[in-house]
């Protein structure tokens, strides 16, 4: 553990193609740290980090086109992943084989997330609807909807009950899992939402829109709290950090910043990659940072307590 | 039969690309002469007052002095105009040289290179075409018009893999796009590689029958990695004459005949139009 933000390892060429998407768990029955990475060469890869590097674990292949999002649930014992088709993957990181597949129709999954209680899948869809799908069986659970459009990026908090999704017009929509009812809709940005994320007590959630802004929301009250500038260009993603206050922020300007909510300003940045940067995740305990780039590699940072 | 189907696909593709292209250009036009003509108006109304200038000199002092400050990106604007209303006239070669000469002045103009991909498209020059998409791509790597044009220049090169690649790449970046995008390009690419994927597969069974057929004492157990050059035991395990001795290099040989055939098709398809 270092007292100050650095750059601890690369993996370059870690895809043949883009890395859109990544996740970083622990897995609870052999304590390994997993990094999942999804790429538009269709390859889902899962790596482990061990001794301050990463080593290949498995190649997930079956996906028929680019992979948009991977996720993995708490306990760091399944991948779930979607690609451009829409078919949603479940596969068990243990084996390296596939679970379950899904078919979530024309251009109806786009981001996937596990629940907290690693039951369900949550995925938007075109129609601005949120499909959510059983981990047991595979089939549809439920549906909720926005009556928006697109949904492209999706969260759940992390106490179970609720659900947020984005939109591709700047509108966030929060949801009441147990009743299925829509608590409320904040119209937040003008442009695409493409991450959102609560905060470790489900009680902040912050937003990554292409208007290189990120806005904090207070949950409870369903008001912004905070709008927060430093990316010159579309802010791809968001993470919190385990700690609450502390949350990655990832753009097309290459840069990866972390940010303090409490102080509301940028703590680091990060300029180390070649190119956009599609997704940055803290891992488990908050000590580090995953990230990965149109520039095919992996980065991993350390981040001081 | 699989080849002419693929020609068929091939010009469909230029036709559409060609639809895409008149939809941009007319943007262009539109859009820039409301954007400029009347700042510089305003511009020149502040700067001299009629009465007590020189016009003979007033204009010569702009172009020397500070018209240069301006000047390249008016220039590049007044070049890609033209380019673009040459283009609508189907003047590709002309809009070419335009856009070229505007990019010399403004050179990080991703829209001046993804027109001129397209106009190099429409001229069959796929791999100008290909090389103009990808400045377009890395002069603004979020514009997924440029990956699309980028997707169609490498569907015309015949690299369907990348294509995909490029066609998801501008999807990612907007996911709300068009149909177009998705049914026209995506999917469009999707089924030629599958078909292509059916043509090497039926080839090579084609190649397997007629090669049986010939040698005939072939172990049709084997038939499958029958083009493994490190092929077990060759023919000879079936009880050939040790003379033979030589047949993996024959069939190395058929191999590589069968494979300039197939290459040489292939071209043939891609020229006759």
């Amino acid at each position: 553990m270092s007292s100050q933000y650095s750059i601890l390892f690369k993996q370059e060429n870690a895809h043949d193609d883009a890395i859109w998407s990544c996740a970083w768990a622990r897995s609870d029955t052999d304590g390994v740290d997993n990094i999942v990475t999804g790429s538009v060469d269709d390859s889902v890869k899962v790596w482990k980090w061990v001794d301050e590097k990463l080593e290949l674990r498995w190649t997930l292949e079956g996906h028929q086109l680019g992979v948009v999002s991977v996720d993995m649930n708490q306990e760091g014992t399944m991948v779930a992943s979607s690609s451009l088709d829409a078919h949603i993957r479940l596969w068990d990181i243990e084996t390296g084989k596939q679970m379950r597949s899904m078919d979530a129709g024309p251009v109806d999954a786009w981001t996937v997330a596990f629940s907290p209680d690693s039951r369900f899948i949550a995925s938007g869809s075109h129609g601005g609807k949120v499909n959510i799908f059983n981990v047991e069986n595979g089939k549809k659970e439920t549906s909720l909807d926005t009556r928006g459009k697109f949904t492209l990026s999706i969260a759940y908090s992390p106490d179970g009950k609720y659900v947020a999704c984005g939109a591709i017009d700047g509108i966030i929509n929060i949801f009441d899992i147990t009743t299925g009812k829509l608590l409320h809709t904040l119209e937040g940005h003008a442009m695409p939402i493409r991450s959102l994320a609560f905060s470790g007590d489900s009680q902040l959630l912050v937003t990554a829109s292409d208007d290189s802004h990120i806005k904090i929301y207070d949950v409870q009250h369903a008001s912004l709290s905070h709008t927060l500038s430093g990316h010159a260009s579309w802010v791809l993603n968001v993470s919190f950090s385990p700690d609450n206050t502390h949350f990655v922020s990832s753009s097309s300007d290459k840069s990866v910043k972390v940010w303090d909510g409490r102080m509301r300003q940028c703590a680091h940045t990060f300029f180390d990659h070649l190119d956009q940067v599609w997704c940055a995740e803290y891992n488990t305990n908050g000590t580090k940072i995953v990230s990965v780039s149109d520039d095919r590699a992996i980065h991993i940072y350390d981040c001081p307590l | 039969m699989y080849c002419l189907r693929s020609i068929a696909s091939k010009t469909d593709i230029l036709s559409m690309t060609s639809f895409g292209w008149k939809r941009k250009v007319g943007e262009n036009v539109t859009k820039p002469p409301s954007a400029f003509s009347p700042g510089e108006q305003l511009e020149d109304e502040h700067e001299v007052d009629p009465d007590e200038v020189d016009w003979l000199h007033a204009v010569k002092i702009r172009r020397s002095a500070d018209g240069l400050l301006e000047d390249p990106v008016t220039k590049a604007h007044r070049l890609r105009q033209e380019g673009c209303l040459l283009a609508e006239s189907q003047r590709y070669w002309e809009a070419i040289r335009r856009w070229e000469d505007a990019l010399e002045l403004t050179p990080d103009d991703a829209m001046l290179h993804e027109m001129k991909a397209q106009a190099y498209m429409e001229v069959h020059e796929v791999f100008p075409a290909v090389q103009a998409a990808e400045k377009a791509v890395t002069s603004d790597p979020r514009w997924w018009v440029a990956y699309q044009t980028l997707g169609r220049a490498q569907l015309g090169l015949g690299d369907l893999k990348l294509s995909i690649s490029s066609f998801s790449k501008a999807i990612h970046l907007n996911p709300a796009c068009s149909k177009e995008l998705w049914e026209d390009d995506l999917k469009w690419a999707c089924s030629l590689l599958e078909e292509k994927r059916e043509l090497e597969r039926k080839a090579e069974e084609e190649e397997t029958e007629a090669t049986a057929g010939v040698s005939g004492e072939l172990d049709t157990e084997h038939d499958d990695d029958y083009w493994y050059p490190q092929f077990p035991d060759p023919p000879l395990a079936v009880g050939e004459a040790p003379g033979t001795e030589d047949t993996d290099t024959p069939v190395m040989d058929r191999y590589q005949t069968h494979l300039r055939r197939f290459q040489s098709r292939c071209r043939a398809g891609t020229t006759e139009r």
